[in-house]
């Protein structure tokens, strides 16, 4: 289950799909209700920081190439420092996909399947995650790359297929809520950019391991075109998406528009698409938790701690009581957990392995400044 | 070994199978056409000892055979009185004995009375639901709601809910209304810079003959004389047809509550200063004297440019509107002569007959709109919008309320195209 040689556009895939996920259950309608008018204002701000950030982080990994989080915490404190990271990262790759699976549940069984136990849905992923993580990582990213290709493209046709209906002045007043909630406190939507975990994880998976800069900065922009847009029409198609929280902005955005006398339902169309794709990411979740694990505790083979990991989400997915707190379990996770861990620790010990680096390597003068 | 690993494979795959084969069956618990009772319509209103009355017009499975004595047969409405519109929809469920389905349902009728009392609870409830569609039409009934159901009898389809449908696309060639759905509603009445309207229906009965007379008889002013066809509202249109129902006009909201109506013509203006008007038919004033009016089919030339300054406070609104017009109405006189329409000095007077005309019907128009109705219903709020930094200072400059100290300037500019076969 080793995954060591995976191609640029499988690993744009892998970082495109975490967002899109969350792109479609209730990410627009977070940033909508937290800055008002301001939301695209406040998503182009963060995507340009987003940018920015990653470049200092090719910039970081330019020494380690090849090199994963988990290699450089080696480097920088050992064992202790990579035991502790990889257990970190593990713990909230398996938290936050469980509350999203759970949240991702419920919003099935409200819309489709209302008669069927919640259980039997989560069961319905678990199930399909054992089975594709025991079939192989690369069955996983070649799938998830087909997926993602069509949520993709899916995404950007329902985002274009509002522009009729769009008011411009929806994004007016220009400030929104305040300056400072838009550009202060609105940073935390940062977390928008929630795919960049899979940038510190991916270098040794790139069969060509110096196309990490290009991986990152393409996918970086892709998702940042997908969040403006998702924003954008949600914001400017609904004047009540600055007002009131519903269920998934994906389902809001296709029920409540027209798209010609024929197709009058296309939620149902795009749901067995959206149902895929969650699958998908899914099974990437336990497919790094088990690269992870298999780092931290150096065996060889992945395989049995498959099962494990899939029952684990699956027991973490039925904490929450409903939608209403698997919704809060997941925004406070994001908030609280992975902006710090993203944008602060992690950089951290970047930026420290690079001291590190160069103290050791100060009288080199053959290796990368 | 490897055998082991294929049939371990195989245990799973199949594993997997019967679990989602079973969980998705849903066999002991079947939703299909057998089981369920498909609502076309919705009916609210006040009711008599329950807060609401819920009236539903149902499908009648397999009732497709075309014929207009059929078609009252095909028609099942039935009310209930309740508390809320789910208490309502379980007592029919019990009375049916099948489950009520929402998913068809292409009109909610709302009587007049309950929606001067505001019907943001309803609206709010309607489009939580899964099953409601957000593009069932909105239709304010000048009657009880339960009548207009029953009243609606396709003539020309053999279904209801295709009737319901083609009914109302009539607006896009007489302009007399516009095709509002639920989430229309629901979105401009959460918008913070405009006002909702309704589609304004009601029976036409015997009355409405005599209705209309009165009308006419006190109808002294010259716009509504020219245009007095466009100029009736649902209920009151002089046509033979009995006991059957008319869309005509809109109803016009301030915030969730009734608070005025809009004739055919009015919403003709509607259409035009909201960028929303297709085509239609109206009359102006015949600068040419060989007749009292020329009737003219009206179009868009261009987008129809609205502005908002303030001026010592209040909004100052100009309305730059570009038609284009068709001839439509002809007389003798008008084929030769100087009474020829399509000669350049005549149809510079036509213009400017209709440029008058429509600037002065417009502008009392939007003052009825600002001054009696206090409700923006074109959305001129839109262009105010800009002057303010945050929401704090729009939502204290609260311009829904500001609406009513407008000013507007209305220019219009028309170009008459052609006639049709007779230049």
């Amino acid at each position: 289950m080793n995954v060591n040689k995976i191609s640029s556009i499988e690993a744009i895939a892998l970082i495109l799909i975490l967002t899109i996920n969350r792109l479609s259950i209730s990410l627009p309608q977070d940033i909508i209700l937290s800055c008002g008018s301001s939301s695209i204002l406040n998503v182009i701000y963060i995507s340009i920081v987003a940018i920015i950030f990653t470049l200092i982080i090719i910039k970081l990994f330019k020494r380690f190439l090849g090199q994963d989080i988990i290699d450089v915490s080696n480097f920088l404190g050992g064992k202790t420092l990579k035991n502790i990271i990889g257990v970190f990262l593990i713990l909230y790759i398996l938290s936050i996909s469980s509350f999203l699976l759970r949240y991702f549940a419920e919003t099935l069984k409200i819309l489709y399947y209302f008669d069927s136990p919640v259980i039997y849905i989560l069961l319905f992923f678990i199930i399909v995650c054992i089975i594709s993580n025991i079939f192989g990582g690369h069955s996983i990213i070649k799938t998830n790359l087909i997926a993602c290709i069509i949520m993709f493209v899916g995404l950007i046709i329902s985002f274009l297929s509002v522009t009729p209906n769009m008011t411009i002045q929806r994004s007016l007043p220009i400030l929104g809520y305040g300056a400072e909630q838009t550009f202060f406190y609105g940073l935390t939507n940062l977390i928008a950019f929630n795919g960049l975990l899979i940038l510190y994880l991916v270098p040794p998976m790139l069969s060509n391991k110096s196309d990490f800069k290009k991986v990152a900065i393409i996918s970086i922009v892709l998702t940042a075109i997908l969040i403006i847009f998702a924003v954008g029409s949600i914001l400017l198609g609904f004047s009540f998406s600055t007002q009131i929280d519903k269920i998934s902005s994906l389902y809001m955005l296709l029920s409540n528009n027209v798209f010609g006398k024929y197709l009058q339902h296309p939620e149902s169309l795009f749901s067995f698409t959206w149902i895929l794709s969650f699958m998908s990411y899914i099974n990437i979740a336990c497919m790094i938790c088990i690269q992870l694990m298999k780092k931290v505790t150096n065996i060889k083979n992945g395989k049995p701690l498959v099962i494990p990991i899939a029952i684990i989400i699956f027991f973490l997915a039925l904490i929450p009581k409903n939608l209403v707190y698997a919704h809060s379990f997941e925004d406070t996770l994001y908030k609280f957990i992975g902006i710090p861990v993203l944008f602060i620790i992690l950089p951290l010990i970047l930026i420290f392995a690079n001291r590190k680096y160069e103290k050791i390597h100060k009288n080199d003068y053959d290796v990368p400044k | 070994m490897k055998f082991l690993t294929h049939f371990r494979k195989f245990v799973i795959v199949i594993l997997g199978i019967f679990i989602v084969i079973f969980a998705f069956s849903g066999a002991y618990n079947t939703q299909n056409i057998d089981r369920l009772a498909y609502v076309i319509a919705i009916g609210l209103d006040v009711g008599e000892h329950e807060p609401l009355k819920l009236s539903i017009q149902l499908s009648r499975p397999g009732s497709t055979k075309s014929s207009s004595d059929q078609s009252s047969d095909n028609n099942i409405v039935n009310s209930v009185e309740c508390s809320s519109i789910e208490s309502g929809l379980n007592l029919f469920d019990s009375y049916v004995s099948r489950k009520i389905n929402l998913s068809h349902c292409k009109v909610v009728v709302i009587s007049e009375e309950l929606a001067s009392q505001g019907i943001s609870d309803y609206t709010y409830t309607l489009l939580n639901s899964v099953e409601m569609s957000p593009h069932a039409n909105v239709i304010i009934c000048k009657s009880d709601s339960e009548d207009f159901l029953i009243s609606s009898k396709p003539i020309l389809e053999s279904l209801a809910s295709n009737y319901y449908e083609t009914a109302l696309s009539s607006s896009e060639y007489t302009g007399y209304t516009e095709n509002v759905t639920l989430i229309n509603f629901f979105s401009d009445y959460t918008d913070s810079f405009k006002e909702p309207v309704a589609i304004l229906g009601a029976v036409n009965s015997e009355q409405s003959n005599s209705l209309s007379e009165i009308k006419n008889d006190n109808s002294s002013n010259s716009i509504s004389d020219i245009n007095k066809d466009s100029s009736y509202i649902a209920g009151e249109t002089p046509i033979s047809s009995k006991d059957n129902i008319e869309n005509m006009g809109l109803a016009v909201f301030h915030g969730d509550k009734l608070v005025g109506e809009l004739n055919g013509l009015e919403s003709i203006f509607h259409l035009v200063v909201s960028n929303k008007l297709e085509s239609c038919n109206i009359s102006i004033p015949n600068p040419l004297g060989d007749s009292e009016s020329i009737d003219v089919n009206l179009r868009l030339a261009k987008r129809t440019k609205n502005n908002t300054k303030f001026v010592n406070g209040s909004p100052y609104i100009t309305s730059n509107i570009n038609v284009e017009i068709k001839i439509l109405s002809t007389t003798e006189e008008s084929n030769r002569g100087n009474s020829d329409y399509f000669t350049k000095e005549n149809m510079a007077k036509i213009e400017e007959s209709c440029n008058k005309y429509l600037s002065e019907s417009i502008t009392n128009y939007l003052y009825k709109t600002s001054k009696q109705f206090n409700s923006d219903i074109d959305g001129f709020g839109k262009y105010a919008v800009k002057y303010f930094l945050t929401m704090q200072d729009w939502n204290n400059y609260n311009w829904l309320e500001s609406y009513k100290d407008s000013t507007f300037n209305v220019n219009v500019n028309s170009t008459l195209k052609s006639g049709y076969t007779f230049i």
